[in-house]
């Protein structure tokens, strides 16, 4: 058993780990050693852990720990805690298992809180356990979504520069020389049409000797249209959770595919996008038709419409639905997307029950979703029917709201101009955050998906949404800001552990995205394919493109044997690399072939050293065979697959 | 330590502390220790007649214009290994393994009630298999997926979780979604590796590449690591944990374990007993593959609509057939296995996502049946099905759960939903059935809200 394993094994069993013997008794963490927040670090506990039971909605034991009134007049057990006190204190005992009887261990439910989190607590306690909201969930109106023209330092510098000057001085951190002109291009190459620089590109663009090349090569790669489409069309395509769909069997899942790229060709201004999915053209097929039955061949079944607008989006997911249940209705569905998607907001939560997150209720998941509803739908909580159909109501009140008495078609397009509406500051944050994490590796906000959260620099976010709503939308522009930032062309530095507060440094390094690992692949074996046309495989799985059943914000790709075993053997990679019909490979010289293969593929020439290990691989005659294990040696190495 | 990645390193930093003695707390309630280390699902994809198989009611034989309603079962009851446990004839071989496990005959895909009969396959083979129903908020992984991020490989040189007999095919039009993944939001490192011919798994694990090619390629890439400059990525984690991982696949293609995805190594004899078709064989590479230490391996009878299990005409002769592909690869694994010892820590399961009766969708709308074609069980039925357990802490010779005698043979005692099948199977290998992952900020149950729990009369 290697060291993962036996790790791996641990967590599966650390679960019972405490059964052993009577001698193995639970013993009470010590407070963590540093000041508490409780915003950051005790809500969270509370609120997903003991809320549930302990709130608004029910009070086992007559205990509420919703407020700090409640929590210190305490249930049937006594007060919840003594200030100051933790040892002595009910709640750590009772998390900490230290009581008599099994059943009152809390939470009776899920796992047990970590020593950390018992930690926390009893240093909150001790602390004087501090609340600084006058409940757990302060369900008060809506935070404030309003737009905000951050002040930029002055100076002549990139704006988001002299923005970053003000946060590197007050955190000491002098920032390193940027990265160089190769690795730059690498970069940027990357992230606005996904492949590495072609080997001549790279050369015109090193021997360059005006002082703006960098910022040249950004305008001329983004004014690439085809290329920008195949590289973003799969960040979008994750987010709407959409799927070329051949197969033919069923209408139960439609593509925006079509849509999208046309969409992303045109580079269709931001506001009209999202309009356009909140609010799709006439002719929608809304919602999908649940299937007939599948217990016969469908032999009749039509060839699946080719549907050019935006419907799929909203439509959901509709496959499989054995009994079609009422939480997911295709217009719940459609807010929690939305929501989730556009404006930052998870009503996940807020469908089944009142959040016990956040402040969102579900009156105001389903108002939002009777939007879209010919006949309200009735609250489902928890699968059980309340009664309650609230009036169709957008979110965010302070942008506006929909006329509940208009007919559907009409409340659509008022939802679709409140998503997208300059007064709404947070649909622009929204999704230049979504682009700083996709092109910096983090977020300015984190999660992604909930906005409510505080940004590491408000003024950076801010300025970025106001730009991109001065620049009417046009995300090009958002990118071109970034790219031309010396933040974007700082060295990349690795992820800190999530554990210590996040400072920026520079990008974090990224590895490249299924897709892109794949076309470069092509690219440089000689063809222009990407692979964002396939409908997924084995290959692109195991790299982490999302199963697309859901919305996926954020793609996570984590080495495992399985995906190396798809990499050492899979039938996807072989058959990539089986025909080379680059030029540069059929080159007379060895040499030449091995130098144009790093040129292409790292943006570097080889080392001696490394010129010779290639080209004995190759041999004096290359076969087809040596050149496609050239290929592979090189993209398998992690220089290949990161983004420095 | 470079074996690991980061994020790997900093969880099980707080746990490599919980080992060296620190307090401990992880515990939810005092709860058995595993029964079994290794699972192996049978799955009879495509809905297994209950009543033609391990429930065995009144047997009509055919005539002409007799009653729809009166047909409960095409086969005559045989006796088996244990007193008082009938099944239908067909099963002989399973029949004489059954003292070594459980039959439970109330498994409820759905309650009997107006929608019990309005069933469709791939929808129920999720929730069988996720414990959830589709559509929901986040992408609920497979129980498979789930021991996998658990419970991990148990052998080290082979993955933890192995399907066999699933075509790429089948797997593309699961849910009519493109790449449909089983491992959810545990991401595909936990998924499983697909064998969809048994015969052909040889070729996952043996190099594409011609002998001696494979080796080179793999000497050149090493020394190509070496020579890079260090200068350029030095020390990121990342890096080190995508050189170990690669490495760590060399190894299983090289390692010993390799040999467990042959079959051509099994003596013909018994090779033969297996194989009565592609789920025979995965039987049978489903037993190397525990003697060498999967965790978790699923075997396929895969479903195709109309076709295998769907018996929606000809059932008495479909049933009858399908019975001939599982009866002597099930009872020669259970042998096999007790045999090198291994059946009391692998549990077996046998399930399928419902039932059948003559009526429900699909099945006959006719009041009378006309012609031998329309003779067996052809509806779909939620109310019943039978589920078979062996080995790994299961109580051995036990019914559990009792069907109605009559027309349409629902469950009348000992209900059991899929978290509570669920919650006997985790507790067996010795995961809580209120395990929570965090997704999004919100808890995920491995059971439904981690209600499930454990029928205690099937453990031993």
């Amino acid at each position: 058993m290697n060291t993962r394993t036996l790790l791996v094994t641990l967590v599966g069993l650390g679960w019972f780990a405490g059964l052993g013997s009577a001698a193995d008794a639970p013993r009470l963490p010590q407070p963590v050693q540093r000041s508490v927040d409780f915003n950051r670090e005790v809500r969270p506990i509370l609120a997903h852990r003991c809320a549930e039971c302990h709130g608004q909605e029910k009070a086992k034991g007559q205990l509420r720990l919703d407020s700090r009134e409640a929590s210190l007049k305490g249930g049937r057990g006594g007060p919840a805690f003594v200030v100051g006190k933790s040892a002595d204190s009910e709640l750590i005992r009772r998390v900490a298992g230290l009581v008599a009887d099994q059943e009152h261990v809390m939470p009776p439910k899920g796992a047990r809180l970590t020593a950390e989190e018992i930690g926390i607590l009893r240093a909150w306690i001790d602390q004087g356990a501090k609340w600084n909201t006058a409940s757990l969930i302060d369900r008060g109106p809506p935070p404030s979504v309003a737009p905000r023209q951050p002040a930029v330092p002055p100076g002549d510098g990139h704006p988001l520069d002299r923005i970053l000057s003000v946060y590197f001085a007050k955190q000491g951190i002098t920032p390193p020389a940027l990265v160089s002109d190769a690795v730059f291009a690498r970069r940027v190459y990357l992230d606005v049409i996904g492949l590495p620089p072609a080997p001549q590109a790279l050369t015109a663009f090193l021997e360059d000797k005006s002082p703006d090349k960098r910022e040249k090569l950004v305008a001329l790669l983004l004014a690439d249209g085809r290329g920008y489409t195949d590289h973003w069309i799969t960040f979008w395509q994750d987010h709407l959770r959409d799927g070329k769909k051949d197969l033919g069997t069923t209408d139960v899942f439609t593509p925006v595919t079509d849509w999208l790229e046309h969409s992303l060709l045109q580079n269709k201004s931001f506001d009209r996008f999202a309009s356009e999915l909140v609010n799709p053209a006439e002719n929608a097929n809304l919602p999908a038709p649940v299937p007939e039955r599948d217990d016969v061949p469908r032999v009749a079944t039509p060839a699946v419409k080719r549907i050019t607008d935006a419907a799929g989006f909203i439509a959901g997911l509709q496959a499989g639905l054995e009994v079609p249940r009422g939480d997911q209705a295709w217009q719940v569905q459609a807010v929690q997307n939305i929501s989730q998607v556009f404006l930052g907001v998870q009503l996940k939560c807020a469908t089944c029950h009142d959040s016990f997150l956040d402040r969102w209720s579900m009156a105001e998941t389903w108002g939002m979703a009777n939007i879209y509803a010919e006949k309200p739908l009735e609250m489902m909580r928890c699968e059980v029917p309340t009664g309650k159909k609230p009036a169709p109501r957008f979110m965010f009140p302070e942008v506006g709201n929909v006329d509940p008495t208009a007919p559907v078609k009409e409340r659509r397009a008022q939802l679709a101009q409140l998503v997208a509406s300059p007064k709404n500051g947070r649909f622009a944050r929204t999704v230049v955050n979504r682009l700083w994490a996709r092109l910096l590796g983090r977020g300015i906000v984190e999660p992604l998906d909930d906005m409510s959260v505080q940004p590491w620099n408000a003024d950076l976010l801010d300025w970025l949404a106001a730009d991109l709503v001065a620049q009417r939308y046009d995300l090009k522009k958002t990118l071109h800001r970034i790219f031309a930032s010396r933040a974007y062309q700082l060295p990349a530095v690795e992820a800190t552990p999530a554990e210590t507060a996040y400072l920026f440094r520079g990008p974090l390094l990224r590895r490249l995205s299924a897709e892109q690992f794949v076309d470069a692949l092509a690219a440089i074996s000689g063809r222009n394919e990407r692979a964002w046309r396939e409908n997924g495989n084995r290959l692109l799985d195991v790299l982490g493109r999302p199963d697309r059943r859901t919305v996926a914000t954020r793609r996570e790709c984590q080495s495992s044997p399985l995906q190396a075993l798809e990499l050492l053997n899979g039938a996807e990679l072989h058959t990539l690399l089986f025909e080379v019909r680059s030029q540069a490979l059929q080159a007379e010289d060895v040499v030449l072939q091995v130098r144009q293969v790093f040129r292409h593929a790292l943006s570097r020439e080889p080392t001696e050293k490394e010129a010779r290990t290639c080209a004995s691989l190759l041999g004096k005659s290359p076969s087809a065979a040596g050149r496609s294990d050239l290929l592979w040696i090189i993209a398998m190495l992690p220089e290949f697959q990161l983004i420095r | 330590m470079n074996r690991i990645d980061r994020r790997d390193f900093l969880k099980s930093a707080a746990l490599a502390g919980l080992a060296a003695g620190m307090p401990k707390y992880v515990c939810a309630k005092p709860q058995a220790a595993a029964r079994a280390d290794q699972m192996i699902l049978l799955w009879m994809g495509g809905a297994m007649s209950q009543t033609e198989t391990f429930d065995p009611k009144r047997c009509t034989p055919y005539s002409k214009g007799m009653d729809t309603k009166s047909l409960l079962c095409t086969f005559p009851t045989i006796d088996t290994a244990v007193d008082g446990i009938k099944f239908c004839q067909g099963v002989e071989k399973i029949a004489g393994v059954i003292d070594r496990g459980a039959v439970l005959r109330s498994f409820v895909a759905r309650e009997y009630g107006a929608q019990a009969e309005d069933l469709q396959h791939i929808p129920l083979q999720f929730k069988w298999h996720s414990g959830y129903t589709t559509p929901s908020t986040v992408a609920a992984p497979y129980l498979g997926a789930v021991v996998s991020k658990l419970l991990g490989p148990l052998n080290p040189d082979i993955p933890a979780y192995i399907e066999i007999g699933r075509s790429e095919q089948t797997a593309n039009v699961f849910l009519a979604l493109q790449a449909f993944r089983t491992s959810g939001f545990l991401g595909s490192e936990y998924g499983s590796l697909m064998i969809p011919e048994a015969s052909q798994a040889g070729a996952v694990i043996r190099s594409r590449l011609e002998t001696g090619r494979f080796e080179n390629r793999q000497k050149h890439f090493k020394e190509l690591v070496e020579a890079s400059p260090i200068a350029e990525l030095g020390g990121s984690a990342q890096k080190e944990s995508m050189l170990a991982s690669l490495e760590s696949a060399y190894r299983l293609m090289k390692s010993p374990a390799a040999k467990a995805f042959d079959l051509s190594a099994e003596a013909k004899l018994l090779y033969d007993t297996y194989n009565t078709g592609p789920f025979g064989r995965g039987c049978l590479l489903a037993r190397r593959l525990v003697e060498s230490g999967a965790r978790f391996v699923e075997v396929h009878v895969d479903f195709e609509n109309a076709k295998g299990w769907d018996t929606h005409d000809d059932g008495h002769n479909g049933q009858a057939k399908m019975k001939k592909t599982i009866d002597a690869p099930v009872a020669q694994l259970v042998r096999d296995l007790e045999k090198s010892g291994r059946l009391d820590r692998t549990l077996i399961v046998l399930a399928t996502e419902f039932g059948r009766s003559t009526i429900g969708r699909g099945g006959s709308k006719a009041k009378t049946i006309e012609s031998p074609k329309n003779y067996g069980l052809h509806g779909h039925f939620g109310a019943a099905a039978s589920c078979l357990l062996f080995g790994g802490g299961v109580k051995k010779g036990t019914v559990y759960g009792k069907t109605n005698d009559e027309y349409p043979c629902e469950t009348v005692e000992n209900p059991v939903p899929i978290h509570d099948l669920h919650a006997t199977i985790y507790q067996l290998l010795g995961i809580s059935p209120r395990h929570s992952f965090e997704v999004e900020k919100r808890p995920f149950y491995v059971t439904k809200d981690g209600i499930g729990k454990p029928i205690q009369a099937l453990v031993g």
